[in-house]
């Protein structure tokens, strides 16, 4: 069965804590910004981050300066939240005139850069439009972006994301009135690096918070 | 130093520029921030550069601390992993997928599928079982250097050299 709320709160957890790659930060600020409702933990999930930042090894270094921090030019910071302007703006100006490659009837994709080493995919299923059944080799998360599609867990519409692992198979079927543009990531294997790696037993740990909010 | 010092001193340098305040935060935090950044694989000289952006953010937007978000450790901390994410973004370092293999072994467009095979296998003759064994694992079985070197039980810097100088041996051929 479907146990997207704990993979979507682990989602969540890794993009606060900078820890997935860019593809898993774009899918994971562009499902905030469609639901301002977890932007609460988020911030929970932050302010963890910043209690362990304190605990961290430290590194001194005699190449910094005091003085250099006062001297610097501004350094121009992004400063729009991911509540103003949708993360995929930043790479697609709109999800209209996008050059859609067909896959099959029905099924397009558009695949655009993040980096030098990182893409991510949009697919768009035009009215009932069905995807043969299939699983996965890795994990999946599939994000809404318009209209809406079902399967044999549920429906999907705007701002819904589902997280599908090798275990699950499913017929995805656009819906009739409006078909549906999805992003998408997929990834074969979980890889935890960084600072916070060591204490970062993460399932447990949200589990943890989660047990502890009911 | 606790939330409410650290708060202090935040809004001296917001306020009236404090030198004397930002030098405390300097202190406490350049060496967590190099260590933060070291921890995620950073050279010492990246580090060292984003370590000195980050601190010179703080000393520049201190007034937009807001302490109803969160505490001070976690504005810097946020700061820290925002400026390393951008760095991501410009990434220097490439890494081969797939496809910059198929480009770099076959530079004419438009290769039917089947025509790829034949020619993957004429490489993969030219080269010996063990060298195979991670070329297949790498491109065709689509396991990452990672799960490689576990399953392989050698370590990641060699499952790295060794596939980049079998991509170079292939490519020269």
């Amino acid at each position: 069965m479907h146990n997207s709320a704990t993979l979507k709160n682990e989602l969540i957890f890794q993009y606060a804590s900078g820890t997935c790659n860019l593809a898993k930060s774009l899918m994971a600020s562009s499902y905030l910004f469609l639901n301002s409702k977890e932007s609460d933990l988020f911030s929970q999930f932050e302010n963890y981050c910043g209690k362990e930042f304190d605990e961290v090894t430290q590194i001194n270094s005699k190449n910094l300066s005091v003085e250099k921090c006062i001297t610097t030019d501004q350094i121009k910071i992004d400063k729009t939240k991911s509540t103003e302007i949708n993360p995929i703006n930043k790479f697609i100006k709109s999800l209209r005139d996008l050059k859609w490659v067909k896959k099959f009837n029905g099924f397009y994709e558009y695949s655009f850069k993040l980096s030098n080493n990182e893409k991510a995919k949009l697919i768009k299923m035009n009215p009932g439009t069905r995807v043969p059944l299939h699983s996965h080799k890795g994990k999946e998360y599939i994000l809404v972006l318009e209209g809406k599609f079902s399967d044999e867990y549920g429906l999907y519409s705007k701002g819904d994301l589902q997280i599908n692992d090798s275990k699950i198979k499913h017929t995805p079927v656009a819906c009739l009135k409006e078909g549906c543009i999805c992003l998408i990531i997929s990834e074969e294997d979980l890889v935890f690096y960084g600072p916070f790696s060591p204490i970062l037993n993460l399932m447990t740990f949200i589990k943890s918070i989660i047990f502890n909010s009911k | 130093m606790n939330n409410d010092q650290l708060k202090k001193l935040i809004y001296d340098v917001g306020n009236t520029q404090n030198k004397a305040s930002f030098s405390k935060i300097f202190e406490y935090f350049a060496p967590r921030v190099m260590g933060y950044l070291i921890g995620f694989g950073l050279q010492e000289e990246a580090a060292e550069e984003i370590t000195q952006e980050v601190l010179s953010i703080v000393w520049q937007k201190a007034q937009l601390f807001n302490s109803e978000k969160g505490n001070v450790s976690t504005w810097i901390f946020t700061i820290a992993r925002n400026r390393r994410i951008d760095r991501l973004r410009k990434n220097e370092n490439p890494t081969y997928n797939t496809q910059d293999f198929v480009n770099a072994l076959y530079p004419e467009e438009n290769l039917g599928d089947k025509d790829m095979e034949i020619k993957i296998e004429k490489m993969q003759s030219k080269l010996n079982e063990n060298e195979k064994k991670l070329i297949k694992m790498n491109f065709f079985d689509g396991k990452t250097h990672k799960i490689i070197s576990q399953d392989l039980e050698i370590p990641l810097g060699t499952v790295k050299s060794r596939i980049r100088n079998i991509l170079k041996k292939m490519k020269n051929n």
